[in-house]
């Protein structure tokens, strides 16, 4: 079952086919061009590059306009080609999917205009090491997701997600960083506040690849596995057959 | 061959002398002919029996004992098999070889069909890109390789340069994309890391920034003091002459800082240029105005402009181009010449042209006119006064707008170039006024 690819050639329709292929190529896309403003907005953060960070938040017009394009394609395909089966899940998962990843644009949007803001700022000795750290897993987690989603390989997608504990306590950290900062010297409160608005931020990219993946698993197991408490099973093998205990 | 002949014509002759015989005996037995039929049936059974063996022996591989016509037959087929066996386990080991030098590669292969799906990647690719050979191939590359600067080149099928992106499965390592296209439409991605190269080239910018930066507060104090001694009325006559010289000396050393400067920032901006739409007439006007006071001297300047026609890109960098093309022209031109400043359409975008009817380039000097401190003729170009940097940023800022510089060039008769820009780059507007919107695209 890992290894199942997709492939959309079982249709009578070649037409339906290429449909919901350039759907996936339109979803990946999508996702390249998220990836691309995360990474430009942790670029702007830490390089002090207020341009970049500026340019960042005026190009998520980009992420949203084709949001817009793949769901008028979707409905169209729904209205049009009435799918069943894997189909239908497929064009679900991806409605779902580019919802979570346009958030992950307006998220990095608002990193990339706090980042703005943050170049005028004094840059803190340790040049924003920890929020480094936390924007390299995330990006990590959102990378494989997507790749996930390409191969709709659902144990890569089962070993993103349970990736989503380590950002939340990586979060937690540099809460408690922050706040010991604060506490030092009340003056650097205003920009340390900004610092913990991207780090939230991060922190809410880190949940939406998680939920990405859980989409995956969706569409390639056919088991919703959302709101179970992923994390503490060690395999997607040992968390289905929970589920089909349940059922 | 003649041995095999004469075996077919003993074999015509035996069936012959056999026909004879078994005709003779029948004759003597008064029935000659049924005899000869009879005889004729056995050895049609035979040929159809043997025919059979030899079939076995094709089909199986096994060797079969047969009478010796068809043993001929069947030595031809089994030799020409075994030839076509070893050939192809050559060709299979060449391929594997092939194979192998590839994937041992330092460089990621990829190579594509038409559809930019995988059909072959080596294992430095697989490494570079995260790729999974046994679940990507036959998915489209742009489904792993999501970078939009890749997707779009890949789409616009261009023979481009290298790009380079951020690795996704190491962090902080970089990587140059390239892509060939092959016979039967198909492309191979060359990938390379080249983080240590592109390290060492923002070395070097940074270090030609720096450099014309802290050089120009020093010259800046060395100027005021020679305004200062040159309008002074008590130094000595014999000092103007040297005095002249070093001000002319120190103008054009804050030329050549200021043009590495412009080179450097212009250098140092990865992104494309901008997309406003500027009014191109008005800048014309403007910059050839300026041209016109500074340096024209004699020299006549044109103005030839498309109403309507807008450039998206980003101002100074455009007027940075032309003025950098209008001095370079005013300053291989005879006083009198005549210099043209075109804005056109052409193919799908527009032009921007500037030509003159001065001396001419040489047309073995054309291909590196634009390569930082290459000089045409070290004598001439020195009393000049460029900087021998003008046309680097010309190509720099022209390469942020996706545009090409094209020269040609005839010597005395003069030189044109072009600078071509993409239709993407290019908007037709009825008049565009200050204060309204345009739209863009």
């Amino acid at each position: 079952m890992a290894d199942k690819k997709i492939e959309f050639s079982h249709h009578i329709s070649r037409q339906f086919d290429q449909e919901l292929e350039e759907v996936r190529t339109n979803v990946l896309k999508m996702g390249g061009l998220v990836e691309q403003q995360l990474d430009l907005a942790m670029k702007a953060l830490t390089q002090g590059d207020s341009d970049l960070g500026e340019q960042v938040a005026r190009d998520d017009y980009k992420v949203n306009s084709l949001e817009v394009a793949i769901d008028e394609e979707c409905s169209r395909i729904l209205a049009k080609r009435s799918p069943t089966a894997s189909d239908l899940r497929f064009v679900v998962t991806v409605i779902k999917t580019i919802t979570d990843l346009e958030r992950i644009g307006d998220e990095a949007e608002k990193i990339g205009y706090l980042a703005a803001g943050l170049a005028m700022a004094k840059q803190p000795k340790n040049r924003y090491r920890e929020i480094r750290n936390l924007g390299s897993h995330v990006k990590q987690m959102v990378h494989s997701s997507l790749n996930a989603f390409a191969r709709l390989d659902a144990d890569e997608a089962f070993e993103v997600a349970k990736r989503d504990v380590e950002v939340d306590e990586h979060y937690e950290s540099i809460l408690r960083q922050l706040i010991t900062f604060m506490m030092e010297d009340p003056r650097t409160i205003r920009p340390l506040l900004s610092v913990m608005w991207v780090a939230r931020a991060l922190e809410r990219i880190g949940d939406h690849a998680k939920n990405i993946c859980e989409y995956v698993i969706y569409l390639a197991h056919g088991k919703d596995v959302r709101h179970i408490g992923m994390q503490s099973h060690a395999s997607l093998a040992e968390v289905e057959r929970k589920l089909d205990e349940l059922d | 061959m003649i041995r095999r002949q004469s075996h077919s014509l003993a074999r015509l002759a035996l069936f012959i002398a056999g026909a004879v015989i078994v005709f003779a005996i029948g004759w003597w037995d008064g029935y000659p002919f049924v005899m000869l039929s009879v005889y004729a049936m056995l050895v049609a059974c035979w040929q159809l029996w043997q025919r059979g063996r030899l079939q076995r022996w094709v089909e199986s591989g096994e060797r079969q004992s047969l009478d010796m016509g068809w043993s001929d037959v069947a030595s031809v087929i089994d030799r020409r098999r075994r030839r076509e066996r070893s050939r192809t386990r050559r060709v299979a080991s060449w391929l594997r070889w092939a194979r192998d030098a590839a994937s041992s590669f330092t460089d990621g292969m990829v190579l594509l069909d038409s559809d930019f799906r995988i059909e072959w990647v080596n294992d430095a690719a697989v490494r570079m890109l995260d790729l999974d050979v046994a679940h990507d191939t036959g998915q489209r590359v742009t489904n792993f390789v999501r970078h939009p600067d890749v997707i779009d080149q890949l789409l616009r099928d261009a023979d481009a340069e290298q790009l380079v992106i951020d690795s996704r499965a190491e962090e902080g390592r970089l990587l140059g994309l390239e892509s060939m296209k092959l016979l039967g439409n198909r492309h191979l991605l060359v990938i390379r890391d080249v983080t240590e190269l592109e390290h060492a080239e923002a070395a070097r910018r940074d270090f030609v920034a720096n450099a014309s930066h802290e050089l120009r507060s020093p010259l800046t104090v060395i100027r005021g003091y020679l305004d200062g001694m040159r309008d002074d009325p008590e130094i000595d006559v014999t000092w103007h002459e040297p005095l002249a010289e070093m001000t002319r000396q120190s103008n054009r050393m804050s030329d050549l800082l200021r043009d590495l400067l412009d080179l450097s920032r212009l250098d140092r901006l990865y992104r494309s240029a901008e997309l406003t739409p500027i009014d191109m007439s008005a800048l014309l006007v403007k910059v050839c105005e300026d041209a016109r006071s500074s340096a024209a001297g004699g020299r006549r300047l044109v103005i030839d402009a498309e109403p309507g026609l807008a450039l998206l890109g980003d101002r100074p960098e455009v007027v940075l181009v032309l003025s950098n093309l209008l001095s370079n022209a005013i300053r291989y031109t005879r006083d009198g010449g005549i210099i043209t400043a075109r804005w056109i359409r052409h193919d799908d975008g527009a032009a921007l042209l500037v030509e003159d009817d001065g001396i001419g380039i040489h047309a073995d000097d054309i291909p590196r006119i634009t390569e930082r401190f290459y000089r045409v003729d070290k004598g001439r170009s020195r009393q000049g006064g460029g900087t021998g940097l003008g046309l680097a940023i010309v190509r720099s800022a022209l390469e942020r707008h996706g545009a090409t510089l094209e020269v040609t060039s005839e010597i005395d008769k003069g030189s044109v170039f072009s600078c071509l820009f993409p239709a993407e780059r290019v908007v037709v507007e009825p008049i565009i006024t200050g204060d309204r919107a345009i739209g863009h695209g």
